[in-house]
């Protein structure tokens, strides 16, 4: 792997269809990919399966109009399609590291909620609006340097809004579904989640900064 | 912007952890490209962009990672 090779030099050539760029890509980010996925399905060669998707759908994502293929050959996990107009790359740029890893927790979750019968996540309806809030890849960078800080913010919260989150982040429940599974108010269980999500929001906040505010 | 009743909801949107009713409530605004909902749901893709990044990587072997790459390279030529 050359690491001198940007990633936004790498998007450039999956855009024209370059097969290596996607490997070197993959080289990149499936580690990481790796790690959410198989934290969410436990069977390494399901997890597998799931970062393919997520590159699968980047090879879709970029690809120009007119060589995409037809929309229900996408897998269904696909709800975070990058229209034509992203600009992957330049100053402006959205962070490829944070699509790709929306898109393998949403194909990994998508298997495992179809492995105990559930319904899938809400379809968000992001085709067309995710460039209005996916991350730049600076501000990913930036918070990359810092990941440190989030396990100490974590480590903050009482143990039992921490479980709350892995619930959510890593094992696909929705608030509904929490509250049913452990038999308490759906009103409790909505404010434990907004506590612990209000509490790590102002934490980041106050030891970073508003994000992007001074990028 | 008349949004911050929306606030506490961003994460959760972004994690598909809310209703249907709170989710609809958000989506419309996502829809209508809300300047300020754009901009919190930035700074909420963050925080679970970051939560999700709590995972230690997993490299997988030599061999493994090879196949796995021509699996994908596989699964390009098929689409």
């Amino acid at each position: 792997m050359n690491d001198t090779v940007t990633t936004e030099d790498l998007l450039g050539r999956v855009r024209k269809r370059d097969r290596q760029a996607l490997a070197e890509l993959y080289d990149r980010y499936a580690p990481s990919l790796r790690g959410i996925t198989l934290r969410i399905l436990t069977q390494r060669d399901t997890a597998d399966r799931a970062v393919q998707e997520a590159f699968l759908h980047l090879w879709e994502a970029v690809a120009p109009a007119s060589s995409r293929a037809a929309p229900k050959a996408m897998p269904p996990a696909s709800t975070h399609a990058i229209p034509d107009s992203l600009p992957l790359h330049g100053p402006q740029g959205s962070s490829a590291a944070a699509w790709l890893t929306f898109q393998a927790r949403a194909a990994a979750l998508a298997r495992l909620r179809a492995a105990r019968g559930a319904d899938a996540l809400p379809d968000l309806e992001l085709n067309g609006h995710i460039v209005s809030w996916l991350p730049r890849t600076e501000e990913v960078e930036l918070v990359d340097r810092r990941r440190d800080l989030l396990q100490k913010i974590l480590r903050q919260l009482p143990k039992a809004q921490r479980e709350l989150l892995e619930k959510l982040v890593f094992e696909g429940w929705h608030e509904a579904e929490i509250a049913e599974k452990q038999g308490e108010p759906l009103a409790k269980v909505k404010s434990d989640v907004r506590a612990a999500m209000r509490f790590l929001r102002h934490r980041l906040r106050a030891v970073m900064g508003t994000w992007g505010a001074n990028i | 912007m008349g949004c911050q009743h929306l606030e506490e909801l961003y994460e959760l949107y972004l994690l598909g952890a809310l209703d249907p009713e709170d989710a609809a409530r958000v989506g419309e605004h996502v829809r209508r490209q809300c300047p300020s909902c754009c901009q919190g749901l930035r700074e909420a893709a963050l925080t679970v962009y970051l939560l999700c990044q709590t995972t230690t990587p997993a490299r997988a072997s030599g061999r493994a990672d090879t196949q796995q790459k021509a699996e994908l390279l596989r699964r390009l030529r098929v689409k």
